[in-house]
């Protein structure tokens, strides 16, 4: 950034009295948001390129065995191979999904880091699973 | 994107300035915006796809051909699938971000549920999707999917409103079609708008 | 609005942009009427099992095609049941041993000769082939 940039950015930034801060011009963030738009197509773009999306089996053809869930599925899968349907498949993710919703009641009473904590374990363990039956069926 | 006072239609849009600290990398690392922007491409190449694809029995036929023998079918189809598999997780992260950064707090309880709606509607969006393909795997996806509405009392009326009747052998069907292309997605576009409206309403992006 | 060198800069990067995305938008007319217009020139075919489809000296219809099939004496033969007229769809009406176009009225012979109507070419024979016990059918080029 160039010395007048960071002078007006630093202005900009002085919080006032009250605790609020300083303003820019809307073209500051619109800048940002074409560069992060042109990255991410991008990658977009070389995802497409470089790998390739494979169609399934055809219904036509004879009878694979191995039954695969889409990978956001995951998690739930691997469940369902080891505990019953009523758990695996309603029980445990729709407490993670009431639990998720109730997040900022449960920042009320708990406090930020502790949701935080809460939040984490919760993402760990659904992409975790995610992850297991992703690599080891 | 002249125009910046509140009479424009962009301008009503976006306001003409905004918290400094909102520019900061870290503030959002763009993450809304990257889904966003998923969406929309989403949106688009669903569209090409809707020229060709027929749901059901032909499902995985008109694919393949659109994969094929249609000129840039593969690239489309490739483009809808990557961009899907990037919104999933760009919503995630997202929500890593808000929580990480306290925005759920009071005042933004409604717009944090509604956040929480909307990434359950993008991983419905990813299993509809990838039941409408119509391959084998859909198959049994989609039988997975019957089974556990099944295990449910009353659960048969639910799994037909849903699934319609999948074959074991291809989970394309009408009515997941109409769900994926109209109900989720128009649910989405929806509750996208309202989501951004209340940021906007409560100030713009506040960074920590 | 301030004119310093900044802001100058940020408004080069925005147009920038906004060049950058009208060349993607425009760029993508070309691909995007190529793949909307993929099937522009393909000919209709069928395949259809011989077992399934008994042949006799009527024609016959496959399925919601126009292709109509009927036993002949030299072996099988097809009709594509579009009318000459303005390519309406077509079809053979058993009890007035005539094929009927619902549109302007034009009627031909069982052999597809033009009896009345606005049509005066005949109708065109569809090319059909057996192969590994099926019928394989093609629409007969413009």
């Amino acid at each position: 950034m160039d010395p007048v940039e960071s002078g007006k950015l630093q202005m900009s930034e002085k919080v006032e009295s009250n605790g609020r801060q300083g303003r820019v011009l809307l073209i500051e963030l619109q800048v940002r948001e074409y560069i992060g738009t042109f990255l991410w197509l991008g990658f977009l773009f070389a995802l497409t390129a470089g790998v390739k999306v494979p169609l399934d089996s055809s219904p036509k053809a004879t009878a694979v065995s191995v039954a695969k869930a889409p990978w956001v599925f995951g998690a739930i899968q691997w469940l369902l191979q080891r505990w019953p349907t009523w758990l695996s498949g309603w029980v445990l993710p729709l407490l993670s999904l009431a639990v998720l919703l109730t997040l900022p009641w449960w920042g009320q009473k708990v406090g930020k880091r502790w949701v935080w904590i809460i939040f984490l374990t919760l993402s760990l363990v659904w992409v975790g699973l995610t992850l297991l039956y992703m690599f080891m069926g | 994107m002249g125009k910046t006072g509140n009479d424009s239609f962009m301008g009503h849009i976006r306001p003409s300035q905004i918290r400094a600290g909102a520019l900061r990398l870290r503030a959002t690392f763009c993450l809304g915006g990257f889904s966003f922007l998923a969406f929309i491409v989403l949106a688009i190449t669903g569209v090409l796809l809707l020229f060709y694809y027929q749901p059901g029995d032909r499902a995985f036929a008109s694919l393949s051909e659109l994969d094929s023998a249609l000129p840039y079918g593969g690239l489309i189809r490739s483009l809808h699938f990557w961009a899907g598999q990037l919104m999933v997780i760009t919503v995630f992260l997202h929500m890593v971000r808000v929580v990480w950064s306290g925005a759920y707090r009071p005042l933004k309880e409604l717009n944090w549920v509604t956040g929480v709606v909307l990434f359950l509607l993008t991983v419905m969006l990813d299993y509809s999707g990838y039941l409408l393909r119509g391959g084998q795997e859909s198959g049994s996806a989609a039988t997975v999917g019957q089974a556990l509405f099944t295990a449910l009392p009353g659960g048969k009326a639910l799994a037909t409103v849903f699934f319609g009747r999948p074959s074991p052998l291809n989970g394309s069907t009408l009515s997941m079609f109409v769900w994926h292309v109209f109900i989720l997605a128009g649910a989405v576009s929806f509750l996208q708008m309202f989501h951004f409206w209340r940021i906007r309403r409560g100030g713009g992006v506040r960074p920590l | 609005m301030t004119r310093d060198r900044s802001l100058y800069s940020r408004r080069q990067v925005l147009s920038l942009g906004r060049k950058a995305l009208l060349v993607l938008g425009v760029g993508s007319i070309y691909p995007v009427s190529r793949y909307l217009r993929g099937k522009e020139d393909t000919l209709a075919i069928a395949r259809i099992p011989s077992s399934e489809l008994p042949l006799h000296g009527d024609w016959q219809r496959l399925g919601q095609t126009r292709f109509w099939l009927r036993q002949g004496n030299e072996g099988v033969e097809a009709m594509w049941a579009s009318c000459t007229h303005l390519g309406c769809e077509v079809s053979f009406d058993a009890r007035r041993d005539q094929w009927v176009c619902p549109c302007h009225g034009s009627l031909y012979s069982r052999d597809g000769q033009p009896v009345i109507g606005p049509a005066v070419n005949p109708l065109v024979r569809a090319e059909v082939k057996e192969k590994d016990g099926a019928y394989l059918l093609q629409q007969p080029p413009v």
